[in-house]
């Protein structure tokens, strides 16, 4: 069987991840937490591990660079990549949401400014609410925008609110829920088949 | 000099043009061995044409001009739809019909590449199982002429989900996100938004049973048959069991797997869709399918399929898997004269272009020496002389030139 190219995000899933893939009978020997290695393969030689910035996977697979990809869905949703998106793995459950004051103006006006790490996802959501917006990407810190007066409102994902909170500021609207996703590029879907259906399948078997 | 950077993608060197037109003129040959005559459609095309058939180009991947009149053309964003409408316009015309065209989209906000060339047939008035068959035989034989070893057709068939779907209340924009949920083949989302919907059970177990209609297509047809919920979508099995009974007698069924799950964006795709993948590399470099109902569109009804090769891709995949080999050198013999013998060597290179060789001519008096071609001739006053980088040859006239040099060539 063909070896398998698998993107993994650097970050606070990776060690999840990892631990899937053992479950599911995939195992790094040489992979430790502190590593800084950024390419692995496993003890049988089927599947190549290469870790990526979390936002990259989606590019790297929709490119065929990965033949496959663990990512978070708010990724998938930011860079919008044409891939298949096979399984819920359950990990890092969160949503996305819009946050800001509670007395601020209304979520319905036109023109307000959005902030947000996930300029792409906001805009969209508020297209379908029918509002313009404008938006500013910012790169961390979000939360400081509303304070600050950068902005009007942000669109972030929120796990338990309790940044949101310590910085006086509440979730005003729930968007879609966020969980890691198992992606696969379309045509290593179609042409290595066989070893790509064996690893979904491994991993659906390590998911129960 | 200026240097000039530009996100525009660069041109291709003469020795990658070569490449890329001798890989056309296969597809090309290929296609008229099954019947098919070349067509060429105009660059600018109208505007409203493509805005108002339904299921086509999105508007805003549309490269829009305005001419002097105030009329909005769009640069061809497809050659399908013009095709098809000149078919339907005129009483009288061929049926079997390809083209090799450049269209012009800007995908996404970013998109650096605006203009793909395009390979690509289109045969009208026969709907039935075996014009499908022999489409998907053609694509199969095109991708072997240009020696892929491995690829897959995927073949999917668009009417069977639109008659799955149709039993659905789904608002426009339910049906849209339907689509895209089952075209990622996303099960997990899939599932609870049927859920949400007020349908019978039966047609929500067989939604959520399309993405994963795919591979061999014996067993995905046997899973497709236990969830059919109408007489047509029966009949759109029908129509794919015959198809693959068809490509066997091609002798082509290892090449193509099923995948009911697979959506074109060009919605006006009616019957049985196909895209081609070769192995290593990651986007389709063929895609089509059948579209019975967009000439009605332009006042007349004709069943039609057809299928475009990306010929960039394509390309892009050969050099991937490094199956170019080198062009010939442009040229094959170079002339070389001097004042004296300038109207000798001359009319010898026109008679040699006349027989077909490929000639450049060099006057020594005013020109650097460099070889670039297999062969040199010399004229001199006193005597002429043809070598290459082992032997040289004396000769009298252009005749006997052409024949050395044809000997040469079919032994070197």
């Amino acid at each position: 069987m063909e070896q398998i190219t698998l993107a993994l995000a650097k970050g606070r899933t990776a060690e999840d991840s990892i631990n899937l893939l053992e479950s599911a009978g995939i195992h790094f020997d040489d992979f430790t937490a502190e590593s800084r290695k950024l390419v692995f393969n496993d003890t049988t030689g089927s599947v190549k591990l290469i870790f990526v910035k979390a936002l990259d996977v989606p590019t790297y697979v929709e490119n065929g660079a990965a033949d496959m990809g663990i990512v978070g869905k708010d990724n998938i949703m930011e860079s919008q990549a044409d891939v298949y998106e096979i399984l819920d793995l359950k990990l890092g459950q969160c949503k996305f949401a819009v946050a800001g004051f509670a007395d601020h103006q209304p979520l319905g006006n036109n023109g307000l400014t959005v902030a947000s790490k996930y300029p792409a996802v906001a805009r969209r959501h508020f297209q379908k609410r029918g509002n313009s917006i404008k938006t500013i990407k910012l790169n961390g810190s979000v939360e400081l925008a509303p304070i600050i007066g950068l902005a009007d409102v942000i669109v972030d994902i929120v796990e338990t609110g309790t940044t949101l909170r310590e910085n006086g500021l509440e979730v005003l609207e729930e968007m879609d829920s966020i969980s890691t996703r198992l992606i696969v590029n379309k045509a290593s879907f179609t042409t290595k088949s066989e070893s790509v259906h064996a690893l979904i399948h491994s991993l659906q078997k390590g998911l129960e | 000099m200026r240097s000039f950077m530009s996100s525009v993608e660069g041109n291709l060197s003469p020795s990658d043009y070569q490449l890329k037109n001798s890989l056309i003129t296969t597809i090309k040959n290929r296609f008229r061995t099954y019947g098919y005559q070349e067509t060429g459609t105009k660059t600018f095309q109208d505007y409203d044409v493509y805005s108002s058939v339904i299921g086509t180009v999105h508007k805003q991947n549309m490269i829009k001009t305005i001419d002097s009149s105030g009329e909005v053309l769009v640069l061809r964003p497809d050659v399908t739809i013009p095709i098809t409408r000149r078919m339907a316009a005129d009483e009288e015309t061929d049926d079997r019909l390809f083209y090799v065209e450049n269209i012009f989209r800007q995908l996404g906000e970013d998109s650096q590449n605006k203009e793909f060339t395009q390979a690509g047939v289109e045969c009208f008035g026969e709907n039935a199982s075996d014009s499908d068959a022999e489409m998907i035989a053609l694509a199969v034989h095109v991708l072997q002429d240009l020696k892929f070893e491995h690829f897959k057709i995927e073949i999917g068939h668009a009417g069977f989900f639109k008659d799955l779907i149709n039993e659905l209340p789904l608002s426009d924009l339910e049906s849209e996100k339907l689509q895209e949920l089952i075209q990622s083949k996303n099960m997990a989302e899939v599932g609870p938004f049927l859920e949400e919907l007020q349908a019978e059970k039966h047609v929500i177990n067989a939604v959520k049973a399309i993405p994963l209609l795919y591979g061999d297509p014996k067993r995905v047809l046997e899973k497709a048959e236990s969830i059919i919920v109408n007489d047509s979508m029966k009949t759109r099995i029908d129509n794919l069991k015959y198809v693959y009974g068809i490509l066997k007698a091609y002798g082509v069924e290892n090449s193509v797997v099923f995948d009911l799950g697979l959506i074109n964006h060009m919605n006006y795709y009616s019957g049985i869709i196909f895209q081609g993948y070769i192995t290593g590399y990651s986007k389709p470099v063929l895609m089509g399918g059948r579209y019975d109902h967009l000439a009605e569109q332009f006042g007349r009804a004709t069943p039609a399929i057809g299928f475009g090769c990306i010929v960039d891709d394509i390309f892009k995949a050969q050099k991937a898997s490094r199956q170019l080999t080198e062009t010939d050198s442009p040229s094959q013999l170079t002339i070389r004269y001097d004042s004296n013998s300038m109207k000798d060597a001359l009319a010898a290179a026109n008679y040699l272009r006349d027989s077909g060789v490929r000639v450049i001519t060099e006057n020594t008096e005013n020109h650097n020496q460099n070889v670039s071609s297999r062969f040199i001739a010399q004229f001199k006053q006193e005597n002429a002389v043809l070598f290459n980088q082992q032997e040289e040859w004396h000769f009298q006239t252009a005749d006997e030139l052409l024949i050395l040099l044809k000997r040469e060539m079919r032994e070197g």
